[in-house]
């Protein structure tokens, strides 16, 4: 299997991790990658393949009437923090 | 030296719907931060994308009228990258199936018209909007899933003239057909600009930059002439022409580098497994295609075939969509088609600015511009008592009722004018004299006196004619 970098991975979509986390991360993904290799024993030599759930084309599409949207409240339920009604990130762009 | 430029452009351009690209909540430009948005648009786990019909059937439209060849089978990629604006941490686009591909748009230029060729027109959804300050960066997802349509065109233009006509083509053409906005100011439509230089037409095409994020018509043509100068200098001194990423800085009238790019990124395409390929139904497609309105380039056309504008009047009365559609509302009521381009070009437009109103304010009635014209073409008003009338009509009153309120109207009664000019000519003996004697300063004498007669309204141009015709005769 090739080698997964989480430190460096993690550093690069900003997220903190110490060096427990990243032997729970690599073991989840041990398992993981145990798992996906067990579709290999499949041969799927003759078997085209599908990106869709169903082989036919559908026709519907959605009419443009606005039906669900969410508080401002609501929308920003998830955030980890906000300010002036918007979710406030660290800065991701040098100035 | 002298190069030769070669540029593409690449135009964003949100489409006008009620609600997003694939979610039912609405789109708003300027609403309350984070409050038109649903968990579709936030990248919730669970939700599913539904796409909108009327941002199909927009495309459908623009790539119509751009030519192109509209595929009926409707599928969607993903386009994998990490930002903080990209709640989902991929864009839902049409990498592999645009809904349009290989049309063209025409253009004007002082070697006559030029196609600009389009390789595609395809739908994809628009990102979050995000503020950068000192303590990090805001978030407001409103705009994050806004139906948008991105037009690319092949390396066509060759000088910024060029450029500016093809997006400032696009921008009315669009805005005719009531796809967008094409607000540039508010980003509606976002314009980046390739741009390279080369020797010569026959030699490949050189390292391009791109330049991003063009917010105005005349700056597409300023940062690609500035560009020009820095490339060109570059080669001159024999350097080479970096791959990166630009901006147009305003004040510094330059492009300013913003980020290399290092090769092409890897968005890891691939479709859309959310959304299955959706066939649209051809007598639909059909539909949409036979009700497209009269575009820009027809309409100038129609009034300099049908009412032998000039072209350079054509052009300004079809740029303002509102200004030109009034003009053909006027040109139901009066077939000088001339005379009220010139009035509705010059004193509308004037008297609007100077009022600071919108087209959408406009109180003055084509028919009663319309009215105006036939009543100076008439004769029945000067052209100087035509301002004085227009300052009500641009207030929305009658002209026939403004004439007679202010008692200026032309006296054209060929009799009663008649009467009048014997008149004078009894009293002035000396004049009909001077006439005989070869003077012809004495007929201005004589009109002068038939004015002054009438209060100022006669008809000037009736009383020379008459005066000319008694002095014959005595």
């Amino acid at each position: 299997m090739e080698h997964i970098d989480f430190k460096k991975l993690a550093n690069q979509i900003m997220f903190d991790l110490d060096a427990q986390e990243q032997a729970e991360l690599k073991e989840e993904f041990d398992i993981l990658q145990e798992q996906i290799e067990l579709l290999d024993e499949i041969d799927t030599s003759d078997v085209e393949e599908m990106v869709y759930p169903f082989e036919q084309a559908m026709a519907y599409l959605r009419e443009d009437e606005a039906h669900h949207v969410l508080s401002q409240k609501e929308a920003l339920g998830n955030a980890a923090a906000v300010k002036m009604g918007h979710v406030h990130v660290p800065k991701v762009v040098k100035s | 030296m002298k190069y030769e430029t070669v540029i593409g452009i690449e135009i964003h351009c949100e489409l006008k719907t009620k609600t997003k690209m694939f979610s039912s909540a609405p789109v708003a430009f300027g609403e309350q931060a984070n409050s038109c948005v649903n968990e579709i648009d936030l990248g919730h786990p669970g939700t599913l994308p539904c796409v909108n019909k009327k941002a199909v059937e927009l495309a459908i439209m623009a790539a119509t009228a751009l030519h192109c060849e509209i595929d009926s089978l409707v599928k969607f990629d993903r386009k994998n990258y990490y930002y903080s604006d990209l709640p989902k941490g991929f864009q839902i686009t049409q990498q592999f199936h645009p809904i349009g591909t290989g049309g063209y748009v025409e253009i004007d230029t002082e070697q006559g018209k030029k196609r600009i060729r389009i390789n595609r027109i395809h739908m994809e959804e628009d990102t979050a909007k995000q503020f950068h300050n000192e303590q990090g960066t805001l978030i407001d997802f409103n705009r994050a899933g806004t139906p948008l349509v991105e037009i690319v065109s092949e390396a066509d233009m060759r000088s910024g003239a060029e450029a500016a006509a093809y997006v400032e083509n696009l921008r009315t053409m669009l805005y005719y057909l009531g796809v967008s906005d094409v607000k540039m100011e508010e980003g509606s439509m976002r314009c980046d600009v390739n741009i390279s230089l080369r020797r010569t037409s026959d030699d490949p095409f050189g390292v391009k930059t791109e330049i991003k994020n063009l917010n105005s018509i005349s700056n597409v043509q300023k940062a690609v002439e500035s560009e020009y100068e820095r490339q060109s200098r570059i080669l001159d001194e024999g350097g080479v022409i970096l791959q990166e990423t630009r901006r147009y800085d305003e004040a510094q009238k330059t492009t300013v580098s913003m980020r290399m790019k290092e090769g092409s990124v890897d968005y890891k395409y691939f479709p859309e497994p959310n959304i299955t390929p959706i066939q649209l139904d051809e007598a639909w497609i059909r539909s949409i295609q036979q009700s497209l309105p009269e575009l820009p380039r027809e309409r100038k056309q129609r009034y300099e075939e049908q009412y032998g504008l000039r072209s350079y009047d054509a052009d300004v009365l079809v740029q303002n969509r509102e200004l030109s559609d009034f003009y053909d509302a006027a040109c139901q009521y009066s077939k000088e088609y001339q005379l009220l381009a010139n009035w509705t070009i010059t004193e509308l437009t004037a008297a609007l600015n100077k009022a600071n109103r919108k087209m959408a304010e406009n109180r003055c009635r084509p028919e009663d511009l319309a009215q105006l014209v036939t009543m100076i073409k008439a004769g029945e008003i000067s052209g100087k008592q035509a301002k004085e009338v227009f300052a009500d009509v641009f207030e929305g009153k009658d002209p026939k009722k403004v004439v007679e309120e202010k008692g200026m109207k032309q006296m054209s009664d060929e009799g009663a004018l008649l009467a009048m000019v014997q008149e004078v000519l009894d009293k002035n003996p000396q004049s009909i004299i001077d006439f005989k004697n070869g003077k012809d300063r004495a007929v201005g004498f004589l009109v002068g006196q038939v004015m002054k007669a009438s209060k100022g309204q006669a008809n000037p141009a009736m009383t020379n004619k008459l005066i000319q015709e008694e002095l014959k005769k005595r």
